[in-house]
């Protein structure tokens, strides 16, 4: 699970730097491809799937 | 006195008597590093969380637009700060998380030092001061444009007075030489997680040059995939604008392709390297590429979609919840493809002992399936909501079909009544009301416009409205967070944590995450959690938790409903 949050904050972390000044807008209001709105709850899901895809085994 | 060797590895019958003290000490090697690794973890999360604080107020309280323009240190901060702030930040999530990853032994070793050291109360009190000096400093910084001499004074002492606060907070319960020998025990992490941060921001520079490349492109395709749907596409290839006479969007930087391209790239190559003795190389490192051209890809079908949604008449559908949905659902669909691609398909994945078992059972995915269920359906009720959420019965639907998958995994689980849940639900109700209340005033929301137009549709959601809160919600929520990830961040084995072995760490990291989820409400959450991990404590049993949780929800609703307090929902 380490792994798991590791990635999760390094998910947070790297685009919080590379992508700081692209929201852009577009229409009337901003439509960015992923919108920093629902991005927890995104990241959540991520996150957790991939603790199921590596979820530890039992006979 | 003597006493018996306690080390169950030694011989049984055989054992040696060794000295009291020579006990004690062996006590200690047994147990006492984990517990002091989870003390020095604990202080340094503390450290951390009061930066976030202090970072988050100074964020709300100071703006950077308002220096600027200005001349000299002080411009250069106005410019250069919010790009120092966000690598300060960046570099200390790289070197904390890949720190713990890899230097958890040096870890161990150095808790010991500053495990049983006492917290230094005079350093937290320079801390104090200078971080009054330092606010003090701002108000004037921000404030006025004094001449350029006095201001880079001004700003020189703002810096130090703002180092001289980070320092003396760090080293007030983790002394200096601690962190040295951490940084030292990490080897060249510091310097890695330095470059990295440099080429992130050079990269966010440079991804720039092609923004208008990809933007060019992405209306190319954009185009391409509506004439097959649409009759009357417009594009203007001056202003990047495609559509139709009804509902058009004008493809600016930040809708290219590149962030999502960006995400995947970052997030698989991160996936490669934390799992590189999982994948086969290089057919594994081939699929990088490719999941970069199809999320780029996707963007298109995103941008075309949007225009289709707004064309067909649901313009507020589109510009209000698909846009933002829409990518992250696109995302996470290319991201699970990649970790499944790497992991399952024998081509890009190297057989490991877990695999090659057969008649095995994922114990993670009955705790937390039913939720994920749940977060995946709220994103596609979300992406086809403007305002208000019609299609929530596909949430309630989502967890229902989930628990019910998994029912038999459940049976063992202690569900048994008690009436401490009702009695901590009714408490976390009443915490949750007064929190809102001065949060959020008394002021009347709006009814949401469905229940207004139909009063069938509005009796059928507001029915899968409270059963999801009464039941779906506190089951599913209580399996991931307290029968999960609370017993999780014990051990490994989680199933074999009892729900009474308490840990401080565990119990206030699984209530800050599931206070986190609840968005605005965070805080309340938070607190919601920490008193529904105590009550499974107290008892024993996850149904505690479950019935408390049931309970708040179903006062909570009674209270939506009777006082119009839609946002609660």
């Amino acid at each position: 699970m380490t792994k798991i949050l590791t990635l999760t904050a390094l998910m947070v972390a790297v685009p919080a730097v590379t992508f700081a000044n692209a929201g852009v807008l577009a229409l009337s209001v901003a439509a960015p491809e992923v919108d920093g709105g629902t991005a927890i709850a995104a990241l959540a899901l991520l996150s957790g799937a991939a603790l199921v895809l590596r979820g530890r085994r039992r006979s | 006195m003597y006493v018996l060797d306690i080390d169950r590895s030694s011989p049984g019958p055989s054992a040696p008597l060794v000295p009291v003290t020579q006990a004690e000490q062996r006590i200690t090697e047994l147990h006492g590093p984990a517990r002091s690794r989870r003390l020095l973890t604990t202080r340094i999360l503390g450290v951390a969380g009061l930066f976030a604080l202090e970072l988050l107020a100074l964020s709300a309280w100071l703006d950077t637009n308002a220096i600027d323009q200005r001349q000299g240190l002080v411009g250069l901060i106005g410019n250069w700060g919010p790009w120092l702030l966000r690598g300060v930040v960046a570099y200390s999530a790289i070197v904390a998380t890949v720190g713990w990853f890899n230097a958890r032994d040096a870890l161990e070793r150095l808790s010991e030092e500053a495990g049983s050291g006492p917290i230094r109360w005079r350093l937290a009190a320079a801390h104090v001061l200078a971080i009054v000096v330092f606010a003090g400093l701002s108000s004037v910084l921000y404030a006025q444009n004094p001449s350029a001499a006095s201001s880079n004074l001004l700003a020189v002492s703002w810096l130090v007075a703002g180092v001289a606060a980070i320092g003396f907070a760090a080293t007030t319960i983790v002394p200096l030489p601690v962190w040295i020998g951490l940084l030292r025990s990490a080897d060249y992490l510091w310097a890695y997680a330095f470059a990295g941060v440099v080429i992130a921001g050079f990269l966010g520079t440079a991804i720039q040059t092609l923004w208008e490349p990809a933007s060019r492109l992405t209306f190319a395709l954009t185009r391409m995939l509506l004439v097959p749907f649409a009759a009357d596409v417009l594009a203007d290839p001056g202003r990047l604008a495609v559509g139709t006479k009804r509902f058009y969007v004008i493809i600016a930087p930040g809708c290219s392709g590149l962030e999502g391209a960006g995400l995947i790239l970052a997030f698989g190559s991160m996936w490669l390297v934390m799992f590189r003795r999982e994948c086969r190389f290089p057919q594994a490192a081939a699929l990088l590429p490719a999941a970069v051209v199809v999320m780029f890809l996707l963007n298109s079908v995103r941008l075309a979609g949007l225009v289709l949604i707004g064309t067909a008449g649901a313009k507020r559908i589109a510009a209000g919840g698909f846009h933002s949905q829409a990518g992250w659902i696109l995302f996470n669909i290319v991201a699970v493809g990649f970790c499944i691609a790497v992991r399952r398909i024998p081509f890009f994945a190297r057989a490991t002992p877990e695999a090659r078992r057969e008649h095995v059972t994922n114990a993670t995915a009955p705790y937390l399936i039913p939720f994920l269920a749940i977060l995946g359906a709220g994103m596609v009720a979300g992406a086809a909501a403007s305002d208000f959420e019609w299609l929530y019965p596909l949430r309630f639907l989502a967890a229902g079909m989930a628990l019910w998958l998994y029912r038999r995994s459940y049976v063992a689980l202690g569900w048994r009544f008690d009436w401490l849940g009702p009695a901590v639900g009714l408490l976390v109700f009443a915490l949750w009301i007064a929190l809102d209340r001065i949060l959020n005033g008394h002021a009347r929301d709006v009814v949401p416009g469905a229940f207004v137009s139909s009063s069938a549709a509005a009796t059928v959601w507001i029915a899968c409205r409270v059963m999801a809160a009464v039941v779906t919600v506190p089951v599913t929520e209580e399996l991931a967070f307290r029968g999960f990830l609370m017993r999780r961040l014990i051990a490994a084995d989680f199933e074999s944590v009892s729900f009474q072995q308490f840990s401080w760490f565990a119990v206030l990291v699984s209530s800050i995450v599931f206070g986190v989820l609840h968005g605005a409400q965070w805080f309340a959450g938070a607190l919601a959690g920490l008193a529904f991990a105590l009550a499974a404590i107290r008892s024993g049993r996850i149904g505690t938790a479950v019935w408390a949780h049931a309970t708040c929800n179903a006062l909570l609703t009674v209270y939506v409903l009777a006082y119009q307090r839609w946002h609660l929902w």
